[in-house]
């Protein structure tokens, strides 16, 4: 029997960030937020972020500040290849479902 | 900015208190990052720094907040903090029996019971099946005993005796008397009532929680 929790799941905020670090280069939350225009919230991008790299979608790094420069450093996002096939797996399944609706 | 606190820092110290290493790191160290980022790039513009400052802020306490709610270690905090008023404010509704009338009574106790609601539902929202049925098992005896005390703060005054002698009353017509064991019997009813409906309550809420629990493991699986 197939355990629920082994398959791969990819909710719709998930599927939104790996769509968009897909698509372009890595970014940093704030990025993000500002790139899904308005479907991402800077209260809950780094929850959902948090999630996706808890199972492997994404994997992130943090930027090199200067020296003189006070403060955190941001942490730069960039899809893994398990997330990338994922996407492109759920996408097809969406695809063919909606297909199959329709038909 | 050299010489003065960073912005977000204050947020972090809030954070350090509730939540653990990890969610410290990932959830408020990455927003308030973002925070510190904006104001550097707002420069010297003052406005601009401003609405930053206010924007980001905000969104640090969300991200805060959000933390709380969806951490496990932070919530098992906030649910042991959220009975722990319940309790407290309970204890002070019990107080305040003698100057209220019995509805007034009860509303003030649902009222200081919610917490407790909230703490059970925040506890249930991430627990296994398993550990919410041992939940269960702790909260239907806690849940009597909570109403059987709310049952018998609403005995009427004018009934001398302590609970005690109730039972003891309530069992021995032979020292007592048949008019007095009766009596003594319809005083009872009002803790075990109580106690009842407190447990049924329990129960209720119990099956809520490992429902949410089992809803909670099947979310995400939409395409």
């Amino acid at each position: 029997m197939v355990r629920r929790s082994a398959l791969p799941t990819l909710p719709a905020k998930q599927r939104l960030i790996l769509e968009l670090l897909v698509a372009g280069a890595p970014m940093y939350g704030l990025e993000l937020v500002q790139a899904s225009r308005g479907r991402l919230k800077r209260g809950t991008v780094y929850v959902t972020l948090g999630r996706m790299e808890e199972k492997g979608y994404v994997e992130s790094e943090h930027e090199t500040l200067e020296p003189a420069t006070a403060g955190l450093p941001r942490r730069l996002y960039r899809p893994t290849s398990l997330g990338e096939r994922v996407l492109r797996a759920w996408t097809v399944l969406a695809r063919d479902l909606a297909a199959g609706a329709h038909a | 900015m050299n010489d003065r606190r960073l912005p977000g820092e204050r947020i972090r110290a809030v954070a350090a208190t509730w939540l653990d290493e990890p969610s410290r790191r990932h959830l408020i160290d990455n927003a308030v990052a973002d925070l510190q980022y904006e104001v550097r790039e707002a420069g010297a513009h003052r406005w601009r720094r401003l609405r930053v400052l206010a924007r980001g802020r905000a969104a640090c306490v969300r991200v805060l907040i959000v933390a709380l709610v969806f951490r496990r270690s932070a919530m098992k905090r906030v649910a042991l903090a959220l009975a722990g008023c319940a309790l407290v404010a309970l204890s002070i509704a019990a107080g305040m029996h003698k100057t209220a009338t019995h509805v007034v009574f009860i509303i003030v106790c649902a009222f200081y019971l919610s917490p407790f609601v909230l703490a059970v539902w925040l506890v249930g929202r991430r627990w296994s099946k398993e550990q919410a049925a041992r939940l269960a098992l702790v909260a239907v005896p806690l849940w009597f005993i909570a109403g059987a005390a709310i049952g018998w703060a609403l005995v009427p005054d004018a009934w001398p005796g302590s609970l005690s002698l109730t039972i003891d009353a309530a069992m021995g017509a032979a020292i007592y008397g048949d008019q007095f064991e009766n009596l003594a019997e319809g005083i009872l009813m009002y803790p075990m009532l109580f106690g009842v409906f407190g447990a049924i309550a329990a129960a209720a809420l119990s099956l809520v929680a490992l429902r949410v629990a089992t809803i909670d493991r099947g979310r995400g699986a939409e395409p």
